[in-house]
């Protein structure tokens, strides 16, 4: 019959295992070669001695190993992830909004941009024109709301060309902006366009929507917004160097 | 000489002198460990000197002397680990039953055994039970040490040890009868 082991035994069988396991031969090389690796590492430590630190630094040291390890938890990783989400969200929702804004504030600005120039000496542009240098002198000359002065999206977008339209043998200039999104901006100069038939009349006649976002029917000069397709008179490109 | 680079220089010597005598003090039991673990003798040089390096890069976070021993075991079974990626499977394995059927043996039987062939009876045993019974044997670590080292309760170390002795005494007497070469 087995029976368990007395401590004594244990004792004398864990002293004759540790004595075999101890004459277990090493490497010769063993040693050298942990010193040999190490030699860098110790003539050129990465770690800063504890010593020299003041006490604030170690602190300081302390709290970024704590910190470290709870960089990769994945509690503050999804906690992290969240927090992203959420000012991704944000910043979307805050852009779009902006950009509502800017719509929306539109005529306001563009009347009041409008009525600090000087309107009622526009002289009517040709309608002919379609150089692009020769609009930039026109605006320049005539003290039309320079670029920079318009909202950024607006002062970026590049002038497209002159578009000319016909109405009850009338004509009238209207230099495209460029385009955004859905909308063309226009600045008009109707200097012979018929008082009795305002332009609100002949846009309401157009299809699709429209606004005016400017106007001083004493100058008569205004500035249209119009949706892309809305509008079918053809740009007449602009001559680029 | 600035006096801030005069402490730097006196640290790092200091340090320097630490790390040679904790080489020479922990390298054979290490490898002897390693050895344990990994069966083979090129994988527990790397292992062992996989330790020691870490131990150079990481010294200023050992606060205490004496816990360095401590440290390099435990960064070698780390590392051991690492390299096996076998944390998951370890931790699954389910432990024996308790066997109360221990073997009696007179310990003079194995007193003519070679050493070696005591590494190989040790490195067949389950890894559950070689681990803690390792440590134990190489370098004569306490309980509460090998508690610390595998990150276990001290029950369940002194538990593994029993039952890894039963095992690594049963190995040995089938080493005993198959080739009949513990007597010299």
């Amino acid at each position: 019959m087995n029976l368990p082991l007395k401590n004594t035994e244990y004792t004398a069988f864990d002293t004759l295992l540790q004595s075999k396991i101890q004459q277990i031969p090493i490497p010769t090389h063993l040693k050298s070669t942990i010193l040999e690796r190490a030699a860098h590492q110790l003539e050129h430590p990465l770690w800063e001695p504890t010593v020299q630190k003041h006490p604030f630094i170690h602190w300081i040291h302390n709290g970024c190993d704590y910190i470290r390890q709870w960089l990769w938890h994945p509690a503050f990783l999804s906690a992290c992830a969240s927090v992203c989400m959420l000012l991704i969200l944000v910043f979307i929702l805050g852009d779009s909004d902006n950009l509502m804004a800017e719509k929306t504030d539109l005529p306001r600005f563009w009347e009041a941009a409008l009525n600090q120039s000087q309107l009622d000496t526009l002289p009517k542009l040709s309608l002919k024109s379609n150089d692009l240098e020769a609009i930039n002198i026109f605006l320049q000359s005539n003290q039309v709301p320079t670029l920079d002065t318009l909202p950024a999206w607006i002062a970026h977008l590049p002038l497209k060309g002159c578009q000319p339209f016909h109405w009850q043998n009338k004509h009238m200039s209207l230099i495209q902006m460029g385009t955004y999104s859905d909308i063309q901006l226009f600045i008009a100069f109707l200097k012979d366009f018929p008082n009795d038939q305002p332009i609100l009349h002949y846009i309401s006649q157009q299809k699709g929507s429209y606004s005016l976002v400017a106007w001083n029917d004493q100058t008569q000069h205004y500035t249209l917004v119009f949706p892309t397709n809305s509008l079918e008179i053809q740009t007449i490109p602009l001559q680029k160097n | 000489m600035t006096a801030p680079n005069l402490i730097t220089d006196l640290t790092v010597h200091t340090f320097k002198a630490i790390f040679e005598d904790a080489v020479t003090s922990y390298y054979a039991p290490l490898y002897r460990f390693a050895y344990s673990l990994a069966k083979n003798e090129h994988e527990a040089s790397d292992l062992t000197q996989q330790a020691y390096y870490v131990y150079a890069q990481k010294g200023s976070t050992i606060k205490e002397t004496t816990k360095v021993k401590h440290w390099l075991f435990t960064t070698l079974y780390r590392e051991f680990l690492k390299q096996r990626r076998m944390s998951h499977r370890l931790a699954g394995e389910d432990e024996m039953p308790l066997d109360d059927d221990s073997i009696t043996v007179d310990a003079s039987t194995f007193e003519y055994l070679d050493p070696s062939k005591t590494m190989i009876a040790l490195q067949s045993v389950e890894e559950l039970y070689r681990i803690p019974l390792a440590l134990y044997y190489v370098d004569d670590n306490s309980y509460q040490e090998i508690a610390e080292i595998l990150s276990i309760p001290i029950g369940t170390v002194m538990s593994r040890i029993s039952r890894g002795r039963n095992l690594l005494k049963k190995i040995l007497i089938h080493q005993d009868h198959s080739t009949d070469s513990l007597l010299p």
